[in-house]
């Protein structure tokens, strides 16, 4: 075993964290350690504990999000490894007993076995102060106070009647994963792998429910799934040859499938009000893939590599019936399960070569089949929101698949050393099924130069244009659903579009480095009068890092982007207003994001301590701007207010070495979110029940909040 | 030594798993070699020998704009340490586009740990099943859900038929509390926007 080396040691715990954190394959969290300083993990055992205190005026859910940051006693991080020359093992625990906490070990007994394991959370914090008229019966069913009901229903109060009733609760959901692998070499040419992860998810999320377009209700729909996934491969490679085989499945397991919710306005059922609604939640489902890759040395240093898979996803859950509103008759289903079914076929071949340092060529294709095989499921009639019976208007169903076909080539020529002159073309074809439009087909150019590997730095330039144009469009099938049928969906309409990135990093001192990068993008569809028209975004970053003296580490990012849309709309019922252009309007949607982040690494402010202080801002700024044409007949709209998040976040972190064993930490960060968001702003969502909108108060809310962290780090 | 030769030497030996695709990859494709982003000698980070000390930071240096729309307001658990990069990207090369670490199409990345949208549904949602991406960013919005734009206007850059879908939603509606725009927007009733298990579900709203 090797022997702690003293100054090491000392370095280790003036520069913690991070580093170690990222060893076992994750970063420590921002706020559990604020702003740690990176330095080389030493092969040492360590210890990180102490405590941590909020002070947090706002929302302290949207605060922590993704984080538990409860105050309290920490162990942040337990670290221990043992290295011989045959083996290694390591071990590690980060926020230990939190929301977030982890746990991970790894064995590797070197050029024979890697075993890992690992558990791991992820909370999701929704609303410390989420509320609700409805109490949950049992998983999955949500009820009201009868009494309420039928008052309502009797016309003896109003809706407004459930905001008294309404409880507070806490809203949040939580991941836990649990990861098993092994990696066997049976000998230096084979290995053979195998892992297992258990994703298991738990708690409640916002979720829409309806009655109708006048009765929407908000409900902390129950989350109780596990995913398993298994892998097996065995891979066998020399330097010329190799070859894979894999076979991937995945178990996705719904504990709670249906949702049953009272209806706010009745509480007995008749045909066109329903005192309750049923919806399906996620089914659980089945996914099978199996797969072989291959890749061959050829002459003049060309390779050539293939891969297929066949994939099968699979979903047979028993189907609900159409209503559970006791007063619409029974109607027929088609079939008692869903009988779904997905086949999926993937392909890859790729050649490339270098047939002399000067040129580099590449030829690759790809096929992505996604075969939906689920038998047509016919509709005549439905039951609409449970609130009446109504006819399809596509009879049924529309399994939708596709199948992707996509072809590049790309040349480069290196005229001079570490430099290469790229071109290249891409087509890819799309075949679909249900679709407005069935096929389309994109032509891409691409031309870049890269400046690579220089000492002084490198600089980067691609241009990209690409034309996308459509076959088979169904204006019929738009018009049979109520569409305009020059409406155009964007994501398969006709489209031009041209980009240009440029990346420069110089650093033309050993203590001195500057990076910039602009983007220029544009995308049209020449043919959709409806429909998104325009799509452009601008973005440029500018940034240094100095190291003026080997104690002080200087650097600061500023990006800006800017993103732009324009979409095309008409206002309009069937009949006479559904021709009348004068009732067309478009929505003008900008949106500017300011991102600043700074950073001042002091490691060695004296032999003892060591300071880390840094910054970050994000700034965005978003306008949905709705315009009208000059004749329009439409009422002016009131605009909408502008969507603000502004975030900054300021940390600084000290540590002092007591001794060459102990450090102690002090930490502090300060985070402030400012928000003005239409939609989920306290001012909107100001009550649990509107007429005809019962929600959860599911805000978005500012927040400022002020940590605190005091540590010690002991090593060994 | 030029790029490709750099390159060439660390393939003599990493010629398995994650490596297999490096030949032909966008990064290959753009000159960049092994030593662009590793160091063998002088790593700057305790594991994959790299040359920033975490991986966010050494995929910034080019990526600047993905490493930026990390810190939204609405982003994947990257900043609080849960996920990095290469939890979704294998950045030596893959079968899937945008070297997409699992599966053959955008979507069978997403659904890896978004097994619940995964399906297939009886009634599903088109633009979903075609790619996430249509109304997702991964890296990062500010908009609720990592949404490229807000509901409904989102929805309505698809959906303007007659009625509700093509009417303007201004600021009216909202201090009316308009479930069409208030909280969820149109997800407040269409919730099942991913696919619906349910017979009566070809609207998405059961």
């Amino acid at each position: 075993m090797r022997m702690p080396n003293p100054v090491l040691l000392a370095a280790a715990l003036l520069l913690p964290t991070a580093a170690a954190a990222a060893q076992a394959g994750a970063q420590s969290p921002q706020s559990q350690s604020p702003a740690p300083a990176p330095a080389p993990a030493p092969k040492i055992g360590e210890i990180d504990f102490g405590v941590r205190v909020n002070a947090i005026s706002g929302d302290p859910a949207r605060y922590q999000r993704l984080r538990d940051l409860r105050d309290g006693p920490t162990l942040d991080r337990l670290r221990y490894e043992r290295d011989t020359d045959t083996w290694n093992v390591q071990a590690a625990m980060d926020h230990v007993g939190y929301r977030d906490q982890r746990y991970s070990s790894t064995f590797t007994r070197y050029g024979k076995v890697k075993a890992s394991v690992e558990w791991n959370q992820i909370p999701l914090f929704y609303s410390i102060d989420t509320r609700t008229p409805f109490r949950e019966e049992s998983a999955g069913v949500f009820r009201l106070d009868d009494t309420l009901q039928a008052a309502i229903q009797n016309s003896l109060a109003t809706t407004a009647a459930f905001v008294p009733a309404s409880r507070l609760f806490e809203l949040r959901s939580r991941r836990d994963i649990a990861d098993l692998r092994l990696a066997y070499s049976v000998n230096p040419l084979l290995d053979l792998k195998f892992s297992f992860t258990s994703t298991a998810r738990s708690g409640a999320q916002p979720w829409g429910t309806s009655f109708g377009q006048t009765n929407a209700v908000e409900l902390p729909v129950p989350i109780d799934h596990r995913t398993n996934d298994l892998n097996v491969m065995a891979e066998w490679s020399t330097e010329r040859a190799m070859a894979r085989l894999a076979y991937d499945g995945s178990w996705f397991n719904n504990d709670v499938e249906t949702l049953i919710w009272d209806n706010p306005l009745r509480l007995t059922d008749q045909a066109a009000t329903p005192s309750q609604g049923r919806m399906a939640l996620w089914p659980s489902s089945t996914a099978h893939t199996v797969s072989a890759a291959g890749s061959l040395a050829l002459p003049a240093r060309s390779r050539a590599f293939g891969y297929v898979s066949i994939g099968s996803w699979l979903q047979d859950q028993k189907l609900l019936p159409h209503t559970i509103n006791t007063a619409i008759a029974p109607i027929p289903i088609a079939r008692e399960t869903a009988e779904a079914e997905a086949r999926i076929v993937s392909m890859n071949y790729r050649v490339t070569s270098r047939p002399s340092s000067l040129v580099w060529l590449n030829g690759q294709f790809r096929l992505y089949d996604y075969d939906n095989r689920t038998p047509r499921f016919p509709v005549s009639q439905y039951a609409r929101v449970d609130s009446g019976v109504a006819t399809s208007l596509t009879g049924g169903s529309e399994p939708f698949g596709y199948t992707r076909h996509f072809v590049d080539v790309d040349a480069s020529f290196t005229p001079l050393p570490f430099m290469a002159l790229r071109a290249g073309y891409g087509r890819e074809h799309d075949d679909r099924t249900f679709r407005f439009l069935e096929e389309t087909t994109e032509h891409a150019l691409r031309a870049s130069v890269d400046s690579t590997g220089l000492s002084w730095g490198s600089v980067r330039l691609q241009y990209d244009h690409a034309i996308r144009t459509g076959e088979g469009l169904d204006e019929q099938a738009l018009s049979d659903i109520g569409e305009q049928v020059s409406l155009r969906q964007f994501d398969i309409s006709d489209r031009n579009r041209d980009r240009v990135t440029a990346i420069v990093q110089v650093a033309p001192f050993d203590t001195f480095g500057f990076n910039g990068s602009v983007g220029i993008g544009q995308e049209t569809r020449p043919d959709a009068a409806f429909g998104l028209q325009d799509n452009d975004l601008r973005t440029f970053t500018v940034g240094f890092d100095a190291t003026p003296r080997d104690t002080v580490l200087v650097g600061a990012t500023y990006g800006f982007e800017n993103y732009g849309t324009l979409q095309r709309s008409r206002q309009a019922n069937p009949g006479v207003q559904f021709d009348d252009p004068t009732r067309d309007w478009s929505t003008d949607m900008s949106e500017d994001v300011h991102t600043l982040t700074a950073s001042l690494e002091l490691p060695q402010l004296s032999s003892r301590t060591a300071v880390r202080l840094a910054y970050d801002l994000v700034r965005s700024n978003a306008q949905y701007i709705y315009l009208l044409p000059p004749n329009s007949t439409l009422t002016p709209p009131q605009q909408l207010p502008s969507v603000r998040n502004h975030m900054q976040r300021a940390t600084a972190d000290v540590r002092y070495a007591i001794n060459r064993r102990l450090a102690l930490g002090i930490g502090y960060a300060y985070d402030q979110y400012d928000v003005e968001n239409f939609a989920m702003s306290p001012g909107t969502l100001n009550s649990p029940v509107f007429s005809g909108f019962v929600n959860l108060m599911y805000q978005a809310r500012p927040y400022d909040a002020h940590t605190g962290v005091a540590r010690l780090i002991y090593g060994w | 030594m030029a790029p490709r030769d750099v390159s060439a030497t660390c393939l003599s030996c990493h010629t398995r798993s994650p490596h297999t695709m490096w030949q032909g990859s966008a990064h290959d494709a753009r000159n960049i070699s092994c030593v662009t982003c590793h160091s063998v000698h002088e790593p700057e980070s305790p594991a994959a020998q790299l040359k920033a000390s975490t991986e966010v930071e050494l995929c910034a240096i080019c990526h600047r704009v993905q490493a930026m729309k990390v810190k939204r307001i609405s982003h994947m658990p990257v900043q609080e340490g849960k996920m990095q990069c290469s939890s979704c990207h294998n950045p030596h090369g893959s079968t899937n586009v945008k070297q997409l670490k699992v599966g053959n199409w955008i979507n069978e990345s997403c659904v890896s740990c978004h097994t619940e949208k995964r399906g297939p549904f009886l009634f599903e949602h088109a633009a979903g099943r075609e790619s996430c991406v249509t109304c997702h960013d991964p890296h990062g919005s500010s908009n609720d859900r990592m949404l490229v734009a807000k509901t409904p206007m989102l929805c309505q850059r698809c959906h303007i038929g007659t009625r509700h879908p093509s009417t303007i939603y201004d600021n009216l509606a909202v201090q009316n509390r308009s479930s069409r725009i208030a909280g969820r927007g149109c997800v407040n009733c269409h919730s099942q926007v991913h696919g619906s298990n349910h017979p009566s579900g070809q609207a998405l709203i059961r």
